[in-house]
């Protein structure tokens, strides 16, 4: 081991420590300081393995390109080791590695801050692409409830008719003021612009987003939170179904979505959801099915509807007996013959062996005419 | 100063011409101090490999900061600064990972353990059985190990490197005063620790 010589004019350590007779814990004979402090040369000394300096020459010699310390400083920047001094600052010796990767560093910043202005000029924050899809997002029920522009061609292309019955519980009135209210959507998203808007009609949409009252604020508000928790496939879809309801030249798809929308409204609002979150399959299957239930089962030849439940059919007024009671009993007597009188209300009684029924007895009804009683009494009660 | 220090220092001369581009001086100034530094981490941290891959480090940081050197003090004292940076960098990575194979470090307040433990250890070390130097220098290093890391290096540097009081202060950051009292601690944790093997061998 090479073992430098230590300096005259400083102390040395060695020549500090007390002697073992001035040392007052020395009074231990088992242990003399200086066999302690001896004791440390029996330490051997390590001989580097032969290819140490080889391999410190080849890391040493790394391109200066490549030579950030492992630490992530840029060679002489590492103030202890430069500076002589841990924790010291060094100025004369860091200045110069100041200077070296100052340009640098103020490259990256302005490359970094470059980046961060084109990236807010070109990518549209949240905000923006919610204002710039704001038709979709103020009508997102209707858009989904006609789900895709492929549904909307396939009940275009498959010439289902219109419903014949009216949706349950719903007059005359109401179906017209839905279907009012289902055109005035149609306008309104017409009227809305292009689903997609330049940086211009995202600030103006702004402006009328902050114009609007609070309740209708609050609720584009639950319909951009219900858009944003759509996926990106399903997003695409519904601005698709907006630009091609919007489109005036596709007004095939306009009346596919009027018929379908139609054909929902049949369903009780709290089924409605599940027919429109069927798969454009299965809503096709649905309309096939119950467009043919619809056209087997016309409400206006038998009066039935198969859709209304069977609690509620005794009081459609549609419903009529069966012809063969609407004609009456069969005649036991001839024309001829007087018609015995028939008694009013429960009658005399169940026979002369049972005594007088609890009825107004003779005298008590009203006199027996010969005038033939009216054509109703002479038919089957309606069940 | 600078020019007596320069002048006088080999390893000051040689850095010098490292600094000017002079790549066979710096194979001169690897091969002059990489035993030396070899063994001050070997017993610093007990590990050989690991005693090489810090001096390795020590020479690319005297690599990288070549440009910037300046004879304003010894290079002996500048690259033993280097040195205890580099162990010290080596301390707080194994202080976050706890998977490097640093001996265990025993501080003055809990080396109590430490003691216990080598006095344990040297009870199968007694004269009787210690016939050779393998095993007295296993109770040294284990005694060293009880060390902090600062009093390890003070005392390394003191003994290894025959720094004085002032150098090793410009080393380690320290006060020379802060050093005398680093040392005297040092000393009386050694004997403290090789106590239970000198008793066994005065017995």
């Amino acid at each position: 081991m090479t073992m430098k010589q230590p300096a005259e004019d400083a102390a040395s350590p060695r020549e500090a420590l007390p002697t073992p007779v001035s040392d007052a814990d020395a009074t231990d004979p088992s242990l003399a300081l200086a066999d302690v402090w001896d004791l440390l040369d029996v330490l051997p000394a390590a001989v580097a393995s032969p290819d140490m300096m080889a391999s410190t020459i080849e890391m040493a010699a790394v391109p200066a390109s490549a030579a950030i310390s492992r630490t992530g400083s840029p060679i002489g920047t590492d103030s202890r080791a430069t500076s002589g001094r841990v924790g010291r600052p060094a100025p004369a010796a860091s200045w110069p590695s100041v200077r070296q990767w100052l340009p640098g560093a103020a490259l990256v910043l302005a490359s970094l801050l470059a980046g961060i202005a084109v990236g807010r000029a070109t990518a549209p924050s949240p905000e923006s692409a919610l204002l710039a899809s704001l038709p979709v997002v103020q009508h997102l029920d209707l858009l989904r409830e006609a789900g895709s522009v492929a549904f909307l061609e396939a009940v275009a292309k498959g010439g289902y008719p219109p419903p014949r019955r009216p949706p349950p519980a719903q007059s005359k009135a109401d179906v017209r003021e839905d279907a009012e209210e289902f055109d005035a959507a149609i306008a309104a998203l017409r009227a809305g612009g292009a689903v997609t808007a330049d940086r211009e009609t995202v600030s103006l949409r702004r402006e009328q987003v902050l114009r609007m009252p609070e309740a209708q604020r609050r609720q584009l508000e639950r319909s951009a939170e219900m858009f944003q928790r759509l996926s990106g496939a399903d997003r695409s879809e519904l601005i698709a179904v907006g630009r091609a309801l919007a489109d005036p030249g596709r007004e095939q798809l306009l009346k596919a979505a009027r018929l379908w929308h139609a054909w929902v409204q049949l369903r009780d609002p709290a089924d409605r959801r599940d027919i429109i979150d069927l798969s454009g399959e299965d809503r096709l299957e649905w309309l096939d099915r119950w467009s043919r239930i619809d056209s087997r089962q016309d409400p206006r030849q038998d009066g039935r509807d198969p859709m209304r439940p069977f609690y509620d059919r005794e009081r459609d007024p549609r419903r009529r007996p069966p012809p063969e009671f609407q004609q009456g009993p069969p005649q036991l007597w001839r024309d001829d013959h007087p018609r015995p009188p028939r008694p009013r209300g429960p009658g005399p009684g169940l026979g002369p062996a049972l005594g007088p029924g609890p009825g107004p007895g003779p005298g008590m009804g009203p006199p027996p005419t010969d005038r033939p009683p009216p054509p109703e009494e002479t038919q089957a009660p309606p069940r | 100063m600078v020019s007596e220090t320069a002048a006088g220092d080999p390893s000051t001369e040689l850095m010098l011409r490292v600094r000017d581009g002079d790549a066979v001086a710096f194979e001169h100034l690897v091969n002059l101090w990489q035993s030396r530094l070899v063994t001050l981490f070997l017993h610093h941290t007990g590990d050989h490999s690991t005693a090489e891959d810090l001096a390795q480090e020590v020479f690319l940081r005297v690599y990288r900061s070549r440009a910037n050197y300046q004879p304003t003090a010894k290079f002996t004292t500048w690259i033993h600064t280097i040195a205890n940076n580099v162990a010290s960098d080596l301390r707080q990575r194994s202080y976050r990972r706890r998977e490097y194979g640093v001996p265990a470090n025993v501080s003055a307040s809990s080396s109590a353990i430490g003691l216990e433990q080598i006095a344990v250890d040297a009870s199968g070390l007694m004269p009787a059985r210690l016939a050779d130097r393998t095993e007295l220098q296993a109770v040294v290093q284990q005694a060293l190990s009880t060390l902090n890391e600062r009093q390890r290096m003070a005392v390394l540097l003191a003994k290894f490197e025959q720094c004085s009081y002032e150098e090793i202060a410009a080393a380690m950051n320290l006060t020379v005063p802060a050093v005398k009292s680093l040392l005297f601690r040092a000393r009386d944790q050694l004997r403290e620790a090789i106590a239970p093997y000198m008793q066994g061998d005065q017995s």
